[in-house]
């Protein structure tokens, strides 16, 4: 058992470190990017000015006023999603557009209830093909956590443990205006975020 | 298939409304059980039991030798037309599956009201049925899940592979009883041994 132990301490250290030493770098080269401006890679240098604050704001600004959702439906919150779309709660004013494109033209997912085992690659797929400023919104309880069916053999207790999630939202289903308050959270999010 | 093969008696169907004498566009009891005797004289042979539940459901038990033939007059003589669904029951103590077929009528001359559930017991050891595919093709998709969730293979159909479950499924189908839910696995095993520490 304790070499078991060890091993895990070990490789946690060896994450640290990974997490950590990237981290330092990207601090230390933001202060003095324009010394090394045309040393590094073209794209590398294209990071360090769009994070300048104006660029980097003009930039956030310009993705949070228009988010291409694409929506995988497998349950009844697809219903609440289509109300919130439509003249009723309206969420284009909110910067939502409505779920008209595929997956690879779309920055935002939003994960509409319950996610089986067998529909567990099939949304992996869907996230991989959207291109790379994304973004996810795991709607309703079963995607939260499995909801009514938590303990079912086929479904899965929470989407979070296989797919990045930004914003969670509660509710069975939620309501519209909970769809666009999470939309609302999640520009705040993108408002405040680092440029990739 | 045996020299004696129903099937290819769908080919010139006698097509006889046996709805027909009873009249009323909805079944009343005595309607029903009109239509009852008449079954159980016709199919005396074939069938174990034919009872009336409640208003609206006929219940006709056969065995599973049998079931072609039954499902056959159903078809062709009574009219029904529809399989709305195919359900198994477990029933580990007694050792057996039962396996349900709902039927309903839409060409019957008198709209039924009534559902006929087609039962058939089997073994649950190796359990093995004739598929009624070829009578009903509607029944396809509804005998691959039970197939699926409870193990039952259905002689004769084209194709019993995997539907709802996620491909890589290792392990006794879902829902027969001895079957454990993943997360209260640890639990059932802590009660056993609880109880074996107790004795």
């Amino acid at each position: 058992m304790e070499t078991v132990d060890d091993k895990n301490s070990v490789s946690r250290k060896q994450k640290k470190d990974l997490v950590t030493q990237p981290e330092d770098e990207l601090v230390q080269d933001t202060k003095s990017f324009a010394g090394n401006a045309f040393v590094g890679k073209l794209s590398d240098f294209v990071k360090k000015v769009a994070n300048v604050n104006p660029i980097r704001y003009i930039l956030n600004w310009a993705r949070m006023y228009s988010l291409w959702p694409t929506h995988i439906t497998t349950s009844c919150c697809c219903t609440e999603f289509g109300a919130a779309s439509g003249p009723r709660f309206d969420m284009e004013r909110f910067g939502l557009i409505q779920a008209v494109g595929g997956a690879r033209q779309s920055d935002l997912l939003v994960i509409e209830g319950t996610i089986s085992y067998k529909m567990l690659p099939r949304l992996e797929r869907v996230w991989e093909q959207m291109p790379a400023p994304k973004y996810s919104i795991a709607m309703g309880a079963c995607a939260l956590s499995g909801g009514l069916y938590y303990d079912s053999y086929n479904v899965v207790p929470g989407i979070d443990k296989y797919l990045p999630v930004d914003v969670y939202l509660p509710g069975c289903p939620p309501r519209p205006e909970a769809l666009i308050q999470s939309v609302l959270l999640l520009r705040e999010k993108i408002g405040r975020s680092r440029i990739e | 298939m045996s020299k004696e093969n129903p099937i290819k008696k769908i080919e010139t169907p006698p097509s006889i409304d046996i709805t027909e004498d009873l009249g009323g566009p909805r079944c009343t009891i005595e309607d029903e059980e009109k239509f009852l005797n008449r079954i159980k004289k016709e199919l005396d042979s074939k069938i174990i039991s034919a009872s009336i539940p409640r208003l609206g459901r006929i219940n006709v038990e056969v065995a599973p030798e049998k079931i072609i033939e039954v499902a056959l007059y159903l078809k062709i003589q009574a009219l029904y037309d529809a399989p709305m669904s195919v359900a198994a029951v477990d029933f580990p103590e007694e050792e057996i599956f039962e396996i349900i077929y709902h039927l309903m009528s839409y060409s019957a001359k008198q709209s039924r009201s009534s559902i006929i559930q087609l039962r058939t017991k089997i073994p649950r050891e190796n359990p093995h049925s004739p598929s009624l595919i070829k009578i009903w093709a509607g029944v396809e998709w509804h005998e691959r899940e039970t197939h699926e969730m409870f193990g039952i293979v259905f002689e004769g159909h084209p194709d019993l592979g995997g539907l709802l479950l996620p491909e890589d499924w290792n392990d006794i189908p879902p829902l027969r009883k001895d079957y454990i839910l993943p997360f209260y696995r640890k639990e059932k095993e802590n009660e056993g041994a609880s109880k074996e520490e107790k004795k």
